[in-house]
């Protein structure tokens, strides 16, 4: 079944809480992952991977650039998830 | 004294061994005759026909934050654990210029490691195999470069001049080149 946005939030705050330390509370829609939440390229590859573990979604390198907020990713995952 | 013949200051001491997590406790363990050999228990260790090695005191996952511990290699992290024991013990309360005592492009980080991250690349290539390659780590190449070590060491204690694994020096003399066969 697919993730409402509110699941996909709260998946992505658990994913950047995992990897960047960042408190689940912090991770926000608006948030930007590389300014707000110390998430830089590197970790930003692992944070994709992880996401599409999680929501059953192919995100193609060509189309990690333009998430830049964390309601940039879960836009996407909604429009995309099997 | 000329000026070549330099005399090394030690201003600071870190450890991280299989007597202890710092270099009181490793100290205390050494003058008490104790022994930091023990059992290796893990999976891997199974099939090899010596089953005991000096493992460490304190795991470093105990000790540094969560995101920094799993984007280093073990080797990193015992240097890094020691590094900021010595720049503490030292008197430093900041990194290199933060610290107004310490010039950051006089300051450089020489860490020697006999291999680099091995743990990591074994991890890895296991990851590879069995989950496929976008699985593998990103952090992959940063974490077992034999200069990963210096390099953190250096970040965290904003040491500019230099991070380098090397610990010897420059050989004098090469063989000159002619002996070479072309």
């Amino acid at each position: 079944m697919a993730a409402t946005q509110e699941e996909i939030v709260a998946g992505l705050a658990e994913i950047v809480n995992e990897i960047a330390g960042i408190p689940v509370e912090d991770v926000q829609t608006d948030k930007s992952f590389t300014d707000d939440l110390d998430v830089d390229s590197l970790s930003m590859v692992e944070v994709v991977v992880a996401a599409e573990e999680r929501f059953d979604v192919k995100i193609p390198d060509d189309d990690v650039k333009n998430l830049k907020t964390v309601g940039d990713a879960t836009d996407y995952i909604l429009k995309h998830q099997n | 004294m000329n000026s070549t013949n330099r005399t090394v200051v030690v201003t600071g001491i870190g450890a991280t061994t299989p007597l202890g997590g710092d270099a009181a406790s490793t100290w205390e363990g050494l003058l008490a005759g104790r022994s930091g050999v023990s059992l290796l228990e893990q999976d891997w260790a199974a099939e090899l026909p010596v089953r005991i090695a000096g493992q460490i005191a304190v795991e470093p996952g105990e000790v540094l934050p969560r995101p920094q511990a799993r984007k280093l290699d073990r080797s990193a992290q015992f240097a890094l654990i020691a590094a900021k024991e010595a720049w503490a013990d030292a008197g430093y309360t900041a990194k290199a210029g933060e610290d107004a005592a310490v010039d950051p492009h006089r300051l450089g980080a020489v860490i020697a490691s006999g291999i680099g991250g091995v743990t990591t690349l074994l991890d890895q290539y296991d990851v590879l195999k069995e989950k496929g390659v976008r699985r593998v780590s990103p952090h992959t190449v940063p974490m077992l470069m034999p200069n990963s070590p210096a390099a953190n060491v250096g970040i965290e204690l904003g040491a500019r001049a230099a991070s380098t694994p090397r610990c010897r020096p420059a050989p004098r003399a090469r063989r000159p080149s002619a002996t070479r066969s072309r």
